[in-house]
């Protein structure tokens, strides 16, 4: 509530830059002297639900969603390697998406999750070759997507009128040979010898374990006997020039923090933000140090879009984002300022995973590189679909899955959730604010409507919930516990509504 | 992509040229009555087929050897004690296999790990079915650049999406939906209960009328807001505020000019509707006295055989259910990670044979596996990358076992069965031609086969027999 307060009056691009100026509240650090048994994930949700940089950590948990690690493929260390893998999201997140990519590249996570951790190079005797896992993905997911795209993120076509594939099988192999030759910091090219700190550090090259043959692909040799290093800043450069990449990344930041299905025109804009590296916003400010991949340029765009202001656009058919639930919990969580903010006390928090029981998403323990689900998902048999509309969400938002999350929230909110120890406090919500109206039921409900949704309740449900908080009474006897009943039942029920699940 | 380049099929193909499936109008009799199940298992990140049927003569060992020795050679050391020279070839587990002539000489194994499903094999209730994979049509390695062949090879995501919907990620809707859509009939009510995830949404359940109904541990469980007495106070017990609570729930009356609004009141008013009757069905769960191994797998399965055991009182005549197990993306490290997940799957599926035989279904549930991709046959170093056909298995009492279906190819790399880098298989026998035979045993007829399976008629064999 201080925030909204607070930012009362200010122009959005001011707001804006105020969060950009935010200090990053670091992980490893945390996580280091929280001391060796702490968790990452307890980490995760004391720092999105307490910290004050939260667009930077809406940043770090949208890009977290393009560029996966989960600790599940982390074998060594994987709390420590995955606090330095947030440290390095949340470091670029307002910075430079090629710097991201360099950086994730040399990280112990990414190493070891997508396999070119000790990656060694071919043998021609015995006919092995590099492992090619990162070479694709790095391709197909972090930087260019499958086929070519026009900047508004639609395919390019050739003159047959067919889609043009961005990279074969040979560019694979070709690129595979530049991740080779990477582990641990340390003597040798073994874990056994790495240094203590080696596996939450930049990992690094070693010569003898590169590949000295030529590293075609994508149009590009990268010249026989060219170091490990320089080859990978060359790899970088190269994939990073292509011009795929401003929409295929835009289009998806855009599915993280406005729209579902995003137009082609907001596409253009955003993708055309993040090439130039540049974002003038309607009030004259501009965003951006003019260099391709700038992450403040792209979010400006994103989030000072003339769309995002207009009444209309946000009343058509397909305006609007199906919420995660993740960010419906922390919603919850900081609109009511539950506190302390204290994960480790929570055992309903310890893996938020399960789609059946809790959240079905778990953020840094995704089901697999290609995320919770897919920034191209329409789901079958829905209006959305029938309209041709992405909706990446509802394969975890669906017909299986809202009786789990009904329940976990409505666990939290009336203080019912599993604690790891009773006696300590964590999560507590404020309801005062909530208890000083609960007796006039259209007052409660209203405020709540405006808190949680902005004010777009449906009638209908805004109705049916005044009508059930009446069907409560209020006894003098009781008053005190007939209130928190009201309020209880009315926060459960705004937030199990069609419109908490979907924001406009 | 370079190595495959786009062509239009029918042009490739030639008019005439395709070979009819099936003739329209075959008389095939196709069964609906009673009930009959099928499981999907998907072995997600590409299984790898090498490392699963091994050669157990010693020519045949000594090739593969020769494409893989720094796998082979891991299993000899550094993997834990219980899975140490498990691929030796004296600990291999040979397959009697009846139809063993038709390899000219070559024998086969599988590892030590998956003892039980060797004596599933052994015993007649499973099969293998070698080298098969997503394709349009047939195809060799000299002709792959000039036919059609699926498209966004080697890409998880595309390839799984593929083999259980028959097109690239986007697609979306699955055969086994599709199988469900065209025995409608053969349900009674609407439905809600014919396609059964034990692994969440997944495309290979979805179909055009047919929705997926998720299970997964003991739940779905009742809400809490409903069912909690006191939720609504000690004050009140007013049946008016337990009716709205229930409208709240189920969406009832929101409608709007946003597509995804009323989508999501749509899925709670579904959850609402199907949760409920299914709840009031769990006092009948049949009580196994088969133990069900500790492993996701052995999980899903205790529970798909569970929710098999309320067939009648959910009054559904057929039904398909997804598992799935991750874990099979062996870039690295393979030897310390596919045995446990071989022994996991093989263990898991005998528990379930046996809980089918304590509720006299085994001739009834035919079970199979999945996978998007096999893998390279030469390593790279001590794992294997992505490639395309692969070997499965099919096992149940109903299943035509102790067989060996399509090709196990030896492993000369140059032959027409292999890409031309990396020994990767292309698959001789079609996921179609898989899925067909499923679908024919299931109950649907040759028009509903080749409505759900639109390749089919561009191969010989519409079905292969193993069930």
């Amino acid at each position: 509530m201080e925030d909204i307060n607070a930012a009362v009056g200010m122009s959005a691009s001011n707001l804006l830059l105020e969060e950009f100026a935010k200090p990053r509240t670091p992980y490893l650090s945390t996580l280091l002297a929280r001391g060796k048994n702490a968790s990452h994930l307890d980490l995760y949700w004391d720092t999105v639900v307490g910290a004050d940089d939260q667009l930077r950590q809406r940043m770090g948990s949208a890009l977290s969603q393009i560029i996966v690690v989960s600790d599940r493929g982390v074998n060594f260390f994987p709390k420590l390697a995955m606090a330095h893998y947030a440290d390095i999201l949340h470091t670029h997140a307002f910075g430079n998406y090629r710097d991201l990519l360099k950086d994730i590249t040399y990280s112990p996570a990414m190493s070891q999750y997508l396999t070119y951790m000790y990656n060694r190079k071919g043998n021609m005797e015995t006919g092995s070759e590099p492992d090619e896992n990162y070479a694709r993905e790095f391709m197909q997911l972090f930087t260019i997507g499958l086929f070519e795209l026009n900047m508004d993120g639609s395919q390019r076509l050739d003159v047959e009128g067919n889609p043009i594939p961005t990279y074969g099988s040979d560019d694979v192999a070709g690129l595979s040979r530049v991740f080779t030759g990477l582990g641990f910091s340390g003597p040798n090219f073994y874990t056994s010898t790495a240094d203590d700190d080696a596996f939450y550090k930049p990992i690094i090259m070693f010569p003898a374990q590169h590949s000295e043959r030529d590293k075609t692909f994508l149009g590009l040799t990268i010249p026989a006997g060219t170091d490990g290093d320089t080859s990978i800043d060359m790899a970088i450069d190269h994939i990073f020039d292509q011009p795929s990449v401003a929409p295929f990344i835009s289009r998806q930041l855009i599915q993280r923090f406005t729209m579902s299905h995003p137009t082609p025109d907001y596409v253009e804009r955003v993708a055309t933000a993040f090439e130039t590296g540049r974002f003038v916003a309607p009030d004259g400010v501009t965003f951006g140090d003019g260099r391709k991949g700038d992450l403040q340029a792209t979010l400006a765009a994103i989030l000072l879009d003339p769309t995002q202001f207009d009444e209309a656009f946000a009343e058509s058919e397909s305006a609007g984002k199906i919420r995660e639930p993740v960010l419906r919990f922390t919603q919850w969580a900081r609109a009511f300022e539950a506190a302390p903010v204290l994960a480790e006390n929570e055992q309903t928090l310890s893996d938020t995973n399960n789609p059946i029981l809790r959240l079905g998403q778990q953020p840094l323990r995704a089901p697999s590189v290609f995320n919770f689900y897919r920034p191209g998902f329409i789901a079958p048999g829905t209006e959305s679909g029938a309209n041709d509309l992405t909706a990446p969400e509802f394969q975890i938002v669906n017909d299986g899955t809202f009786y789990g999350y009904a329940n976990f929230m409505t666990d939290f909110v009336i203080g019912r959730q599993l604690k790891a120890d009773l006696d300590v406090e964590s999560f507590i919500p404020d309801y005062s604010t909530e208890l000083a109206l609960a007796d006039d039921a259209e007052a409660l409900t209203n405020h709540l409507n405006m808190l949680l949704t902005g004010g777009r309740l449906d009638e209908v449900v805004s109705d049916r919930v005044i009508e059930i908080l009446n069907e409560i009474p209020i006894l003098e006897a009781s008053s005190d516990e007939d209130r928190l009943t009201r309020v209880h039942v009315a926060i459960t029920l705004v937030i199990t509504s069609p419109a908490y699940t979907f924001q406009r | 992509m370079t190595q495959f380049s786009r062509r239009n099929f029918l042009s490739a193909a030639g008019a005439g040229g395709l070979l009819a499936a099936i003739a329209p109008g075959t008389a095939w009799a196709a069964d609906t009555s009673g009930y009959k199940a099928l499981v999907c298992i998907s072995l997600l990140g590409g299984m790898d087929h090498a490392d699963t049927i091994l050669p157990t003569d010693q020519p045949s060992y000594d090739a593969l050897y020769d494409t893989r020795s720094g796998i082979l050679d891991n299993y000899r050391s550094g993997v834990a004690p219980e899975d140490r020279l498990s691929r030796d070839i004296d600990n291999l587990l040979p397959l009697s296999a009846d139809n063993i002539a038709d390899y000219g000489g070559r024998t086969f194994g599988l590892p030590p790990q998956m003892s039980a499903l060797h004596e599933l094999f052994e015993r007649g209730d499973a099969a293998i079915i070698g080298n098969m994979g997503p394709l349009v049509q047939p195809v060799t390695r000299d002709e792959v650049n000039r036919r059609t062949v699926p498209d966004r090879l080697f890409s998880h995501n595309d390839q799984i999406s593929t083999f259980l919907s028959l097109g690239p990620e986007g697609a979306r809707i699955g055969w086994g939906g599709r199988f469900v859509d065209a025995l409608t009939a053969a349900n009674s009510g609407d439905g809600a209960y014919s396609a059964i995830s034990l692994a969440g949404f997944n495309v290979f359940l979805s179909g055009n009328q047919t929705r997926i109904f998720q299970i997964n541990g003991g739940g779905p469980y009742p809400l809490t807001a409903l069912n909690r007495r006191s939720f609504l106070g000690s004050g009140s017990d007013s049946s008016k505020a337990r009716r709205l609570m229930a409208d709240h729930f189920s969406g009832a009356g929101v409608t709007s000019d946003n597509f995804y609004i009323n989508d999501i009141a749509d899925s709670q008013a579904r959850a609402a509707t199907n949760i409920t009757r299914y709840r009031e069905t769990l006092s009948s769960i049949y009580s196994f006295t088969t133990q069900f191994p500790r492993s996701p797998i052995g999980a899903q399965l205790k529970n798909v055989a569970e929710t098999i055991s309320l067939r009648n009182q959910l009054g559904v005549g057929r039904q398909i259910f997804y598992c799935a197990i991750a874990g099979f993306d062996t870039h690295n490290d393979q030897a310390n990670s596919l045995p446990a997940l071989q022994r996991q799957l093989s263990d898991a599926l005998m528990a379930f044979q046996n809980a089918m035989a304590e509720i006299n279904e085994t001739n009834n549930v035919t079970t199979f596996t999945a996978s998007e991709f096999g893998r390279t046959t030469i390593g790279n170093g001590d794992g294997t990358d992505h490639g395309w056909g692969g070997h499965h298995f099919v096992v149940g009492g109903a299943v035509n076992g102790k067989r060996i279906y399509g090709d196990i190819p030896p492993y000369d790399l140059g032959l027409q069965t292999y890409l031309a880098s990396r020994g990767v298989l292309i698959p001789t026998l079609s996921v179609e031609q898989y899925a067909a035979t499923l679908g024919a045993w299931f109950g649907l007829n040759p028009a509903e086969l080749n409505e759900a399976l639109p390749n089919l008629r561009n191969f010989d064999e519409a079905n292969l027999g193993f069930v």
